[in-house]
């Protein structure tokens, strides 16, 4: 089966969403962060169900939790990269038809090797399509033992990857049913924190709401919040640091209460920008407070939160070295 | 050619300086940095595309004439109709994922 070909049915739908994101009036880090959001979404779900889908015909078990490995994370990181340093039409959706096609083939690699270890014998049968490379070229052929390098895709790699397991062989395939997803998450992050109420308070409400909030939530650091503007923005995790470790029983109380329904505030903290030589910033987000709330939506499969983030840069300088 | 520097730095300055990719053949254009490759930029799809273009000495012109440009007004957060639409666009592509079977390939 040559998974990669689902990937042109949403193709045309990733693009159109990309297009919603990218709006030129929002600043470049934004529009980045969240275009790279949509990616990890989008290339989670497919690395699910491809997964999934070989997992049926080679007769192993289906995905059990979220399923898609963090250096995959990664590569929705660089897929969205080559999107904001510009480009459009054609070469920017070869870019992200490239990071499905991997994301695909990495679900695949993994469950042929997973199929292998509990003694199956799945084949990967790899074909160079149309106009190809040298290295596609040497690199096409069946396996019965293959090399993480048969499932790789260069840029604008059009070979086709090919896994078949025992059902697929023997047309047995058409009583597939999907996996249920038992690791269920809330509908949407958003949903899970109090926004409504932030999104249309004015700065100054905005602020004074922070303050409030902390003197009750976190009495050390509320005193620090009070002269800095904060702004609602959606991070991803990997921009988010603390030092404290997260509570175990209250990490699992909140995943507990984000499955109800129940919404929270939006977690806060404060960005100690770093800025370079050439004048570019790197953001660095240190939580004040809402370390569990994230712990627990991680565990819930989500890869960001919405962040109430006050703006130091430049007000305080050298206030992130004595921190 | 403009080194893998210059290139790395014109990727984020016009990022950083411009709203738009056409923005930046405008600015190249009518900077007049370039002569004999101006065909070359008008037809690019990308940054890399642009870069390759340019010679060293263009690229160095080309990153001063981004310097000196100020960073456009912009908004730190979407409206709440746009992010509700990439929230339903979202929610329509997973709906597609999951719902793919042996019948689809």
């Amino acid at each position: 089966m040559n998974y990669a070909a689902l990937n042109k049915k949403i193709l045309g739908k990733v693009m159109a969403a990309i297009g919603i994101i990218n709006n030129p009036e929002v600043t470049p880090d934004v529009r980045q962060l969240n275009q790279e959001i949509l990616l990890r979404e989008v290339g989670k779900e497919v690395y699910n169900k491809v997964y999934d889908m070989n997992a049926f015909d080679f007769g192993i078990e289906g995905t059990q939790g979220e399923g898609m490995d963090t250096s995959y994370y990664g590569m929705a990181k660089v897929a969205s990269d080559s999107i904001s340093a510009g480009g459009k039409g054609k070469t920017l959706e070869t870019t992200v038809q490239n990071y499905l096609d991997n994301v695909t083939g990495q679900a695949q690699r993994h469950a042929v090797r997973n199929a292998k270890e509990t003694g199956n014998r799945p084949k990967v049968i790899r074909i160079s399509d149309g106009e190809t490379c040298d290295w596609c070229d040497k690199m096409a052929g069946t396996y019965t033992d293959p090399s993480p390098e048969v499932f790789r895709r260069h840029r604008g790699c059009n070979c086709q990857i090919r896994t078949e397991g025992y059902k697929s062989r023997n047309g047995l395939v058409k009583n597939y049913v999907a996996q249920p997803r038992d690791f269920a998450q809330p509908k949407s992050v958003e949903q899970s924190f109090e926004l409504d109420k932030v999104k249309t308070m004015s700065l100054k409400q905005r602020n004074a709401y922070v303050e409030k909030y902390l003197e009750k939530a976190s009495p050390i650091a509320a005193p620090l919040a009070k002269d800095w503007d904060f702004t609602l923005q959606f991070q991803t995790f990997d921009h988010l640091t603390w030092e404290d470790a997260a509570d175990p029983d209250l990490v699992s109380k909140y995943v507990a209460a984000f499955k109800k329904g129940d919404k929270f505030p939006p977690i806060i903290a404060l960005n100690f920008a770093k800025t370079n030589a050439q004048g570019l910033t790197t953001n660095n987000f240190s939580i004040l407070d809402g370390r569990h709330r994230i712990e627990a939506m991680r565990q819930l499969g989500a890869t960001g939160v919405p962040v109430l983030v006050g703006d130091v840069k430049g007000r305080f300088p050298g206030l992130d070295e004595l921190l | 050619m403009a080194t893998e520097n210059q290139n790395r730095y014109i990727a984020d300055l016009v990022v950083l300086k411009l709203k738009e990719f056409k923005e930046v053949k405008e600015l190249l254009l009518s900077s007049g940095i370039i002569g004999e490759n101006a065909e070359t930029v008008q037809r690019a799809e990308t940054i890399a595309e642009i870069t390759n273009a340019l010679t060293e000495l263009q690229a160095s012109q080309f990153i001063d004439r981004l310097i000196a440009l100020p960073e456009p007004k912009r908004d730190t957060s979407y409206s709440q109709k746009r992010v509700l639409a990439a929230g339903a666009a979202l929610d329509d592509i997973t709906e597609d994922i999951r719902s793919w079977d042996f019948n689809t390939l």
